[in-house]
């Protein structure tokens, strides 16, 4: 059964459609503690699913036009927040830098739930995992356009994770990355429905075909994603070989602390992180 | 404030609280109860229904967004008294068991088929990823998919209505 927040303020909506960002942080910062936003609403609307209930008031954000648009140039794209996982994985053109990206919101959860979870959304749901786009967005060096009271940041993927757990009210307007030579792999197992451990991956190679530069992002193994630095040093100058690199990831896989859930244990997400690393490598391998 | 949408082609307005799920106005306030609640995660599919023109589970739509929107069911995918393609095949390669998933199966195969005029075995099971069936092998629903293919394809304005 569906469970409610009650800690109703009198004469406030329990849901309101603000059509601006300002008027929206308004909202979010007037209505008391158990206000949030929704994008796609997935996360909040599960919540009674996961004991938590729907909160009290809740602010929805698809009437604000500012947070809409796929965005692609040659040298730089702009996501708005509220672009849902399949309008993103639709408009991307076929590049190798943006591959990763569109394998992100093309594989994540189901079709009926990519037609509604958002950019923003996944950004914004702590506690959710198992969210895609956020190691692929981490491998594309993005930056998060954040909206607050006092004004708006452009932030990095890693600064933004660190602060979306912050108190006051914020929104995602955006996310911004330049376009690279960089190519791109986003292996995650399973391979379809919420992933229990994910490899996102972008390279650069030299006239040598050794490891010039590269990102690598793990999600759903800990509880935020984060880019690999110990491995991506130790692999910088190497060939990409995909069995060399997987022996790098089982080498450094202590680096990570992980979460254990009802979908997977921790040990297991661990495990399965150096198979998809080679497969992530294989990928680019063999897509050039 | 009520929301106002339209449910199969008929004005409808609800005016409880905005949070609700379109699934509990659906089943509760409608009456439509062709839509099954099951998991209420985004995981099963039992709830899809579209809204707009998209399948979408309606466990997760609040209803307070929903303001104008059209909605369809399964009550509303074909004229009374008639089957849409999808149904028909199901009926006659006697796919259905206990019927729990089959509203949401319906709805998404409308929707798939109306977009995939010539569809692959491995596209219709990448588009029924969201829609589970706990008594079934997924194996006769694909066959009686395939069967409409060489047939006939579900008329779009009954899911777009
Ligand atoms: S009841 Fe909505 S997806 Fe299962
Ligand atoms: S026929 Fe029973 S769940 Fe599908």
């Amino acid at each position: 059964m569906m469970t409610w927040g009650t800690a109703r303020k009198s004469g406030i909506s329990p849901l309101t459609s603000p059509e601006t960002v300002d008027e929206a942080l308004e909202l979010l910062a007037g209505g008391g503690p158990d206000t949030r936003a929704i994008a796609g609403a997935t996360w909040i609307m599960r919540g009674p699913t996961r004991g938590e209930p729907v909160p009290a008031r809740l602010v929805a954000l698809n009437r604000i036009a500012e947070l809409r648009g796929v965005e692609i140039g040659a040298l730089s794209g702009r996501i708005g927040a509220m672009e849902s996982h399949d309008r993103i994985a639709r408009a991307l053109p076929e590049a190798a830098d943006l591959r990763a990206l569109a394998v992100a919101a093309g594989a994540s959860a189901n079709p009926g739930i990519r037609r509604l979870a958002t950019l923003g959304g996944n950004l914004c749901a702590v506690g959710f995992v198992a969210a895609d786009l956020i190691p692929a967005l981490m491998c594309l060096d993005a930056r998060v356009e954040v909206a607050t009271p006092e004004g708006r940041r452009n932030i990095d993927m890693t600064e933004f994770m660190a602060m979306r757990r912050a108190a006051g009210p914020f929104l995602v307007v955006a996310v911004r990355f330049g376009r690279s030579g960089f190519r791109t792999a986003h292996a995650r197992t399973p391979a379809r429905d919420y992933p229990v451990s994910i490899a996102s991956l972008s390279m650069a190679t030299d006239a040598e075909g050794r490891i010039a530069d590269l990102r690598l992002a793990v999600g759903a193994v800990e509880a935020d994603a984060k880019r690999w630095a110990g491995f991506e040093d130790r692999a910088r100058g190497q060939a990409p070989d995909p069995a060399g690199m997987a022996a790098l990831a089982t080498e450094f896989s202590a680096d990570f602390t992980p979460v254990s859930a009802l979908d997977a244990p921790g040990w297991y997400r661990l495990q399965v992180l150096p198979v998809l690393v080679r497969r992530a490598f294989e990928q680019i391998r063999r897509e050039g | 404030m009520a929301v106002e949408f339209t449910l199969n082609g008929e004005w409808r307005d609800f005016a409880g609280d905005p949070r609700t799920p379109l699934l509990d106005v659906l089943r509760d306030g409608c009456r439509m109860t062709g839509t099954k609640s099951v998991c209420r995660a985004g995981f099963c599919g039992a709830c899809t229904v579209m809204v707009g023109g998209e399948p979408v589970p309606s466990c997760q739509r609040p209803i307070g967004m929903l303001e104008g929107a059209e909605i369809v069911t399964i009550e509303g995918i074909a004229p009374p008294e008639e089957l849409n393609p999808v149904q028909r095949a199901f009926l006659e390669h006697d796919v259905v068991q206990c019927g729990m998933c089959f509203p949401g199966m319906v709805i998404t195969l409308t929707d798939f088929l109306r977009r995939n005029a010539a569809p692959t075995r491995s596209g219709i099971k990448e588009a029924l990823s969201g829609n589970m069936c706990r008594c079934t092998g997924y194996e006769r629903i694909i066959d009686a998919v395939m069967s409409i293919r060489e047939t006939e394809t579900p008329a779009a304005e009954a899911v777009s209505r």
